[in-house]
């Protein structure tokens, strides 16, 4: 008896990575704005992509779900106290911002809970509606809208914009 | 520009340099070959294991013939031929972190029984004095995975579970359970042979016609989704429809959000959601079970834009007749908007109402006079209305601090939230008409 790997599109498989990695990378990044952080959620979508591979009959489809367990993964996982093995030789991470930080907002973003990070980010950047940041992120419609709600008052507040 | 205004362009700026991060240099050739590497790690565990198998054999000859060597025998048993290895099973793909939705629910049938499911503990809980003791009923032999459940009385409920999403299985089958005794025994009736997506939610009517609502996935504007339906309590399952491109009368759209379906009977049920880019609400009605869908049109109230950005949640029906949803205008430069609708005649016809208060956007009636809502602004503070929502007064808070997932009453006094803390869940309880809550489950 022959032990033969399941069959999977490796070729495809690449492709989708050029793809969809600086994708995911900006979605996970916006939500845990650590590079390290945000690369670790995209590793974790493809290599949960490259197990699921075979069984993604739809490529049509894969965008959608590369999004969301990319999206679940920035808001779940929790930080590693040691690198990931195969990211043990990973060069510097650029830390560079395109342009100038709001270094007061970003102080106050960061106290947001990821949930409400994720759906600040989701909405407002990436245009998702509220249910489809809900399913995105796994939870019921009214609980995005209460974490937009607590988010958006809670940066004016800090923000000494009310 | 007034300080305030200047709130929305900085937020944008700030969301806008945190995409255009680049991804570090090498990511993607780190990926790649990190599936190389878990490809090569795949072959080196299956020689790793065939070297065990052989070398398990070896020592097995050797151990046997060291017995041999010391046996009373007189005739030493012939060595025997290590024959051709046993092959090794082929490595199953891993089964990953799941379940990746959390569902967790709850569903108050009465003043004293009440069920509620989390499928981050995979755990089903009932009570039937209140909430002064919950019991464990979950079906322990039921398939781990996400977890959906309906609860439909106090006796009759169903759960469907599924390995997606996220479980790297290639089952995409939906395993269903039933309990006819308040979860004191469970059986496995059913399975629906779906070929992709994860259950979203199942729903009954009654104790024979149901249905699985499966998500296929979705992007910006677009949400796949099927149904499938059973008429003999979740036995047997036939895939009914499916959202599509085609543009086809009676075909459920691939675009626009799509929330749980409500069904009012066998016949007929609803699909809320929302549009993006100002395509307003998604409200499609199914009259024949689920097989085909066709657009409601719902006259936006005076003063929403017809192409609104719009979304329809709190569907319910409180009676064969009457019931209500909330349309919420999320259209940008204001704040939302949401406008209760009422049906009299069992969802035929649906009229905006009145207003809700801001920062308010959902609604439990429990008749057309009395409902609920949640400030999700002001630390969860609850309103109640009597008189369709005319007129709110703010009645309590409820202690969550983390939001509140879902709110239900059984009357006029008591109801339960579902709320929501960094350790996980909450059960909270009112007895006073929201007044006063009771944190009754904490986990």
């Amino acid at each position: 008896m022959a032990l033969e790997e399941p069959a999977r599109d490796v070729s495809g498989f690449e492709a989708a990575v050029h793809a969809e990695s600086g994708r995911l990378f900006a979605v996970a990044y916006s939500i845990l704005r650590d590079p390290q952080e945000a690369q670790d959620a995209v590793q974790e979508t493809m290599e949960l992509a490259w197990r699921s591979w075979a069984t993604l009959r739809d490529p049509a489809k894969r965008s959608a779900w590369l999004r969301q367990i990319c999206v679940r993964r920035a808001i779940r996982t929790r930080r590693r106290l040691l690198p990931r093995l195969w990211l043990a030789d990973t060069s510097e991470v650029h830390r560079q911002l395109p342009e100038e930080p709001d270094l007061e907002l970003d102080r106050c973003y960061l106290r947001l809970s990821r949930q409400q990070r994720a759906v600040v980010t989701l909405h407002y950047q990436y245009g998702y509606s509220l249910d489809e940041c809900a399913a995105l992120i796994g939870c019921q419609p009214g609980t995005v809208r209460s974490h937009l709600a607590r988010a958006l008052a809670s940066l004016r507040k800090e923000l000494s914009y009310e | 520009m007034s300080k305030r205004d200047e709130f929305d362009p900085r937020l944008k700026a700030y969301l806008n340099r945190g995409a255009c991060m680049p991804p570090p240099a090498g990511m993607k050739e780190r990926i790649i070959a990190g599936a190389d590497r878990r490809r090569t790690n795949w072959l080196m565990q299956v020689g790793a294991a065939a070297a065990i198998l052989v070398l398990a054999i070896g020592l097995g000859i050797a151990v046997r013939q060291a017995r041999q060597t010391v046996g009373v025998g007189p005739t030493p048993t012939p060595v025997e031929t290590p024959g051709k290895p046993t092959p090794s099973p082929t490595p199953t793909a891993s089964v990953g972190p799941h379940p990746l939705l959390p569902p967790d629910s709850m569903h108050a049938i009465n003043a004293t029984t009440a069920w509620a499911a989390g499928s981050g503990t995979n755990q089903i809980i009932r009570t039937t004095d209140g909430g002064a003791h919950w019991d464990n009923v979950t079906p322990t032999s039921a398939r781990a995975g996400t977890w959906i459940t309906y609860f439909l009385d106090a006796n009759n409920a169903w759960l469907a579970s599924s390995l997606q999403p996220g479980s790297g299985s290639p089952d995409f089958s939906v395993e269903i359970y039933r309990t006819a005794d308040g979860g004191r025994t469970w059986q496995h009736v059913g399975q629906a042979a779906a070929d992709q997506g994860w259950p979203a939610s199942i729903d009954f009517v009654d104790r024979t016609h149901g249905w699985l609502f499966m998500r296929l996935g979705g992007a910006a504007g677009s949400d796949g989704a099927a149904f499938y339906g059973t008429v003999d309590g979740g036995s047997s399952w036939s895939k009914l429809s499916e959202a599509d491109t085609s543009g086809n009368p009676g075909h459920l759209p691939l675009r626009c959000s799509k929330s749980a379906p409500v069904f009012l009977n066998a016949a007929t049920g609803w699909i809320p959601g929302g549009c993006n880019a100002g395509g307003g609400p998604f409200f499609y009605v199914t009259h024949d079970g689920g097989r085909t869908w066709n657009d409601t049109a719902i006259t936006v109230p005076a003063g929403f834009s017809g192409n609104c950005i719009c979304s329809i949640v709190s569907l319910r029906f409180s009676d064969a007749r009457n019931g209500v949803f909330v349309l919420t205008d999320y259209s940008s430069g204001k704040l939302p908007q949401s406008v209760i609708y009422a049906t009299g005649n069992g969802g035929a016809s649906w009229q905006p109402g009145p207003s809700l208060p801001a920062q308010t956007y959902e609604v439990f009636f429990i008749d057309p006079s009395h409902g609920w809502t949640i400030d999700g602004k002001a630390s969860n503070s609850i309103l109640s209305t009597s008189d369709g929502g005319q007129h709110w007064s703010t009645v309590g808070t409820i202690p969550s601090t983390q939001g509140v997932m879902d709110l239900q009453f059984v009357n006029a006094t008591v109801g339960w939230a579902l709320g929501s803390e960094p350790t996980g869940n909450t059960l909270i309880k009112t007895s006073d008409g929201g007044r006063t809550w009771t944190t009754q489950l904490s986990r």
